[in-house]
């Protein structure tokens, strides 16, 4: 088998000192057998980007591709266009990969056909006090289930600040949507699962990533998350369960009179939103940690909905299309646990299906119902599933069945006879700090 | 009378319980495949527990005994994650002048060696020189001495000579199961846990201090894992997360939020809290501790009631010094409705009973001893760091 080589695609727009970083630390990459070019995409930079990377003597290809500002899909895109590479790895300009970056991506490729690797970002937060404990909890928050071996990837685990797929496969899926500002990457995962592909988490593939946000504009991009999720809900109205607009509305008094605010009057609802945002800093002084986590998620709340109107028009437009969404279908499979878990597990790698019912012989245990954006279950999906959404339900089941050995205390009446069918699927995330 | 402590396997067909002649309770300590589900205490009316005491004492843990017979049916743990290596452990004991202690707390470590992981004791500011004589019978366990009285020193110091990602600290008064280490070491598959303590009980409650201590101060947090997150949790309040007796601790933690508080502990005027105070700032920099019950050990409690009374005067001083410390120097609020929550609960009844002359209960002078304690907390802390202070101008 021919070693593949690897295009390393970066977009950037006016940070001239995080790529001429990035740029040190692929020159002490571990070499693979394939080697590997860089394409640089500057977008819209006015910085000197471009010409400073020209001078650079680096030891391997680099191009640098120049276009007018429009954004970083496009950019990727224009990017992959050049690149000649077997396997496209993405990486942001504000990371530092790890010396065995391609080796980790070069051995997934070569276990794993159509997959797409997801690569750790490890966080190195710049911002002090609580905002700085928050922003690093919620990037490692996004790699939290990825790292569980049961995972059930989604859409939304794709994030193109540090992935890679082959190339041929990025053309066959037509490359990011480059109309969107925001989560273009979700569009892709979203496109890519439904394609059959295969997501991976690839804990080795460990980049740095220099976080350098700040407060004020960590919120002001929270618009930009409500209009590609507005946009994203258009083009896939099947997602709209999945998205956090589906609530709706957000939890708590504070946060539904910011969301009325910004769908009746931005104004008004902007400059409440400047004012609290001064609160933040004075809940900090005297360390109140709930309260400032609370006023945060409010205002962050408000600015998502803020570009939820914007996109959408108003909450009246937003039901309708959420109405769109189909009714889930009646599960494709039903699988007799009570036939042990190796053959349930082996039954789902067979199948791959979408739905699943299951049952301990003549005894319900619950539903697992499609969800869009989510890849088909596999085998590995099953004990997971069970334990964190069917255990109640299983230790039930069994017990009626007689399965539960007598040496084991009886279960107690309230789960014996518990009647309620509990949720199959977790509550989606509340929308975090997308930056 | 005294309490006996006794295992029971519910894998196993249940049989009674004989020769408790000595005792008038049982402490039955509930176990599926090993793993500890639930305790529970049972009167002793002759010299034996039949079978069905013992199942109705069991029908407790009937929730958490099913849980875990539905992990090992379908074979899941919750710890596992993906790309988790093999992690390295150094098992630190800090140690000062209880050779017999430390004899048998070694004889119960030393076969983690086998195992590929290193044991180092910190002799902490010796007087004699019985405890290096005690480490030099064990083969493969290494001796260190630090010549700074205070806990949290040789804790630091352990930190420092220790070149194994994780370090894991027992007590000298302790005895860590077989799967200990093992246990603990598997909570550190997600790189956000800095920290995993484990599920103390006690090796025995032979006397009534004993068993006023287990009543009073149990070491045990529960029998279901749990994770404390900083981003979700409140940072101060750390007395549910596990102790410093039973606890491991990535090597990189002094790096990311700062070495043990050597003001706090045993050997300073603070007297305790010297764990606590670092499990604070492990919440509060945003990183999770795993409270893991599968890791077991077994600590001797104080046998007199004079030891008794000194130990909860002790923890009394500890962590109201610690709460001062929080207070003043990282401006943590919450100390103070914490502060009020212990008093109102523990110390204001009892206090109450003092004033009002009503007889006391066997337990009243122990916690008033941790109110008196309470009270000093603040100017210990003071002390201590007055106290440090001038051993950093020297």
């Amino acid at each position: 088998m021919i070693a593949p080589r690897f295009s390393v695609v970066i977009p950037t727009h006016d940070r001239r000192g995080p790529v001429m970083r990035l740029l040190r630390a692929l020159r002490r990459l571990d070499p693979v057998p394939g080697g590997f070019e860089v394409v640089i995409v500057a977008d819209g930079c006015a910085d000197g980007t471009v010409e400073a990377v020209r001078k650079l003597d680096t030891a391997f290809p680099c191009a640098v591709l120049e276009q007018s500002a429009s954004g970083p899909a496009a950019a990727r895109n224009l990017g992959a266009a050049h690149a000649t590479g077997d396997i496209l790895l993405f990486l942001d300009d504000d990371v530092e990969p790890r010396p065995g970056v391609l080796r980790a991506h070069a051995e997934f490729h070569a276990q794993v056909t159509d997959g797409i690797a997801i690569g750790y970002l490890e966080p190195l937060v710049t911002a002090r006090g609580f905002f700085g404990v928050v922003l690093r909890g919620w990037w490692e928050s996004m790699f939290e289930e990825c790292r569980r071996p049961g995972h059930r990837y989604l859409y939304s685990d794709l994030l193109t600040g540090h992935c890679s797929l082959e190339r041929h496969a990025f053309e066959r899926l037509g490359g990011f949507d480059a109309t969107l500002r925001s989560h273009e990457d979700y569009e892709l995962g979203y496109r890519a699962i439904a394609a059959g592909m295969n997501l991976r988490f690839v804990p080795d593939a460990t980049a740095v990533h220099h976080e350098t946000s700040e407060l004020r504009k960590t919120l002001r991009r929270k618009i930009d998350d409500g209009v590609a999720d507005v946009s994203l809900l258009r083009r896939h109205p099947a997602l709209g369960v999945s998205l956090p607009l589906a609530r709706r509305s957000p939890p708590g008094l504070i946060g539904r009179v910011a969301a009325h605010l910004a769908a009746i009057s931005p104004r008004v609802g902007d400059w409440f939103a400047t004012f609290a945002q001064w609160l933040l800093p004075a809940y900090e002084r005297v360390g109140l940690r709930f309260r400032w986590r609370a006023l945060l998620e409010d205002l962050l709340d408000y600015w998502y909905w803020r570009g939820i109107v914007q996109a959408s028009g108003g909450t009246e437009e937003l039901a309708a299309m959420l109405r769109k969404a189909p009714v889930p279908a009646e599960p494709e499979l039903e699988l007799d646990l009570a036939r042990g878990i190796a053959e349930a597990e082996h039954r789902l790698d067979e199948l791959r299906p979408r739905s699943v019912r299951f049952v301990y012989g003549e005894h319900l245990i619950g539903t697992l119902p499609e969800r869009d954006g989510a890849e088909r279950l596999r085998g590995i999906h099953l004990r997971q599933m069970i334990v964190r959404h069917f255990a109640h339900e299983y230790l039930r089941a069994a017990a009626r069945a007689g399965a539960i050995p007598r040496a084991l205390p009886e279960l107690p009446a309230e789960i014996l006879n518990e009647s309620a069918t509990r949720p199959t699927i977790p509550p989606h995330a509340r929308p975090g700090l997308v930056v | 009378m005294a309490t006996a402590i006794r295992d029971v396997e519910l894998c196993s067909p249940l049989a009674a319980i004989a020769d408790l002649g000595a005792y008038s309770r049982c402490l039955l300590v509930f176990r599926w495949r090993r793993r500890v589900v639930g305790r529970q205490f049972v009167s002793v009316f002759s010299d034996r527990l039949d079978t069905g005491a013992i199942i109705q004492a069991a029908n407790q843990c009937a929730v958490d005994a099913s849980y875990r017979w539905l992990a090992d049916t379908i074979g899941y743990d919750e710890r596992d994650f993906v790309g988790a290596r093999a992690l390295t452990a150094t098992v630190a004991i800090c140690t000062r002048e209880r050779p017999e202690d430390l004899s048998r707390t070694l004889g119960a470590v030393t076969p983690y060696i086998d195992a590929g992981h290193q044991i180092v004791v910190v002799d902490n500011a010796p007087r004699t020189s019985r405890t290096r004589e005690v480490v030099e019978r064990f083969r493969g366990v290494r001796y260190v001495c630090e010549p700074t009285v205070g806990l949290n020193v040789a804790r630091n110091r352990a930190m420092r000579e220790a070149s194994t990602d994780l370090v894991a600290f027992t007590d000298d008064d302790a005895i860590p199961e077989a799967e200990w280490l093992d246990a603990l070491i598997a909570n550190f598959g997600d790189p956000r846990v800095l920290c995993a303590t484990g599920l103390t009980l006690p090796i025995e409650l032979e006397t009534d201090a004993q068993e006023l201590f287990e009543d009073l101060s149990p070491f045990g947090r529960g029998f279901r894992r749990r994770i404390f997150d900083g981003q979700h949790d409140n940072p101060v309040e750390v007395g549910r997360v596990g102790a410093g007796a039973n606890m491991a601790l990535r090597r990189v933690t002094i790096d990311l939020v700062g070495p043990f508080d050597e003001r706090l502990d045993a050997g300073t005027p603070t007297r305790s809290g010297g764990d606590h105070e670092m499990f604070v700032r492990i919440l509060a920099a945003g990183y999770q501790i795993a409270y893991d019950p599968a890791a077991v050990s077994r600590h001797r409690h104080r046998r007199t009631h004079d030891e008794l009374r000194d130990t909860l005067h002790g923890y009394g001083v500890g962590v109201y010094a610690m709460f001062t410390g929080l207070l003043l120097e990282r401006r943590e609020l919450g100390v103070v409705r914490l502060a009020w929550a212990w008093f109102r609960s523990a110390h204001l009844p009892e206090l109450r009973r003092w004033l009002l002359r009503r007889p006391p209960t066997p337990t009243s002078p122990f916690i008033l001893a941790e109110l008196r304690g309470c009270l000093h907390g603040p100017a210990a802390w003071f002390a201590a760091r007055r106290l440090r202070r001038n051993a950093d101008c020297r």
